[in-house]
């Protein structure tokens, strides 16, 4: 099928938007083809095209210096009430007619969110300086009590009983110590391991270094790499 | 196919079952399709300013004056080729976003913002021209002229400055001559590049319909245009011999809202 022919009436009709480039590309191949060999359409072919240069070269683009609405955009929301100075939006949906109100200092909201983690990362300190506290207690007692008591007692050095599933280091040493401050020392022979423990068939936990006379009368102490 | 009576706008008239060349150039616009827009940069401006305004719409007003930054410049520009001045545009562009606020818990996301903020400028400039459009008539249409930068003029020269200052006077004051709904279409075709099926979206009217008026729009700018250059070859003084063309009666039945019309501005804003 061969392509339409158009006549100069349609051509000069559709000049328009042939000349922005607006036409389907069939009806602009078939203006082309028509402008090709009709100089009188050609002249209004130009014409169409200098006024629509005129027009795109006349159009504003930029504002000299800027344009920049926000401050006073800002400000017509705040007076009209939709936003609060220094806080933000009341709401999207109020704005015009809204009464203005009263300027009050800013407040500074703390996020909810905030306000917890803040109370838990206190928590979480106070946790530790606990912790640090304790173990600081611990090492000071151990390190500095313990060697006190071993100097002055010789026995010490002899461990009363090892136990041979394990008799490598670290071991669990039952150690007696003498009495002090109103405790009494373990003596050889005493029942090393409290009565109930027996009874109840649970194994051995290890007792105070200190008892009273008329609390176990096991002593544990324990030595060995690691434990200090 | 009858695409002419859609929202009431149609062509000159022809007796019914009559070609004339307009029949003929509506036929072939109705077959015509807008390139498609799914380039990729505009997809992504579209899901940034989506997102700008989810974060808005939560309360957020470094997000919405984010989104004022990102567009007033267009806001601005799109006022500024319809209206006569500077301050007027301003006050529109500012208007528009304080509409755009107003209603930004109702904006519907399977839309682009920029396609409501073109709506909302237009509409607005639009009325704007309505109100003042008796009174240019009679007065020099330079008299409240901004100033604003051309294209290159920044590189422009002062001898080269100032003739293009006088070219956009010139067609400022062709384009004034036109009705409103030419205005706006040319304006949002050939300044801002947009689809015809995304101004259809804007001025609220048909693709057909706003195909129509683009054409008509170049047609009657065209012949304005001429006739002032044969006026000031003739040794008159076009910039003040502002005679309109008739050309409100080609279009006025689809865009002459009712006055009762622009009362329900604000819901037709939210969308």
């Amino acid at each position: 099928m061969s392509p339409r022919v158009l006549d100069c009436t349609e051509v000069r009709s559709a000049l328009p938007l042939y000349s922005g480039g607006d036409l389907h590309p069939d009806r602009e191949a078939a203006l082309d083809r028509h402008l090709a060999t009709c100089a009188d359409c050609r002249a209004h072919a130009v014409r169409a095209n200098s006024a629509r240069e005129a027009l795109l070269g006349g159009f504003a683009r930029e504002r000299a210096g800027g344009v920049d609405l926000w401050p006073a955009l800002r400000g017509a929301l705040i007076e009209q009430g939709a936003l609060r100075p220094g806080v933000g939006p009341v709401s999207a949906n109020r704005t015009r007619g809204s009464v203005s109100r009263p300027s009050s200092p800013p407040v500074r909201r703390i996020d909810p969110r905030w306000r917890w983690l803040s109370i838990g990362a206190a928590a979480a300190a106070a946790l530790l300086a606990g912790l640090w506290i304790q173990r600081s207690v611990s090492e000071s007692s151990s390190a500095q009590l313990v060697p006190e008591m071993v100097a002055q007692d010789p026995s010490v050095h002899e461990p009363l009983f090892v136990d041979p599933a394990a008799p490598t280091s670290p071991a669990l040493v039952v150690t007696p110590v003498k009495e002090l401050h109103g405790l009494r020392r373990v003596q050889p022979g005493e029942p090393r391991w409290s009565e109930s423990a027996d009874v109840y068939g649970l194994q051995p936990a290890p007792m105070s270094p200190w008892s009273s006379n008329v609390g176990s009368p096991v002593s544990l102490q324990r030595v060995g790499p690691g434990l200090r | 196919m009858e695409h002419t009576r859609q929202d009431g706008e149609s062509p000159p008239s022809a007796a019914p079952g009559e070609e004339t060349p307009e029949t003929v150039e509506l036929e072939e616009l109705a077959e015509i399709l807008d390139e498609a827009d799914d380039d990729p940069a505009l997809l992504a401006q579209r899901a940034e300013d989506h997102a700008l305004i989810r974060r808005a719409q939560t309360g957020d007003e470094d997000a919405f004056r984010d989104l004022v930054k990102r567009h007033e410049q267009r806001a601005w520009r799109v006022a500024r080729n319809l209206v006569a001045s500077d301050d007027d545009a301003q006050e529109l562009a500012q208007e528009g976003f304080l509409r755009v606020f107003k209603n930004l818990a109702r904006f519907d996301f399977e839309h682009a913002f920029t396609t409501w903020l073109y709506r909302i400028v237009t509409n607005l400039a639009i009325d704007h021209l309505r109100r003042r459009r008796p009174a240019q008539s009679t007065a020099r249409a330079d008299e409240d002229e901004g100033e604003f930068d051309l294209p290159d003029s920044r590189t422009d020269g002062p001898s080269q400055r100032l003739e293009r200052e006088d070219l956009a006077r010139e067609v400022r004051e062709c384009l004034s001559a036109l009705a409103p709904h030419f205005q706006s279409v040319l304006v949002l075709r050939e300044m801002e590049g947009l689809p015809c099926k995304e101004i259809a979206e804007i001025v609220g009217a048909t693709h057909v319909t706003v195909r129509w008026r683009l054409h008509r729009g170049r047609k009657l700018f065209q012949d304005e245009w001429e006739r002032r250059a044969r006026f000031k070859a003739a040794g008159g003084d076009a910039s003040w011999k502002s005679e309109a063309p008739a050309n409100d009666d080609d279009d006025a039945p689809v865009d002459l809202r009712d006055e009762n019309e622009h009362e329900k501005d604000d819901e037709k804003e939210a969308w």
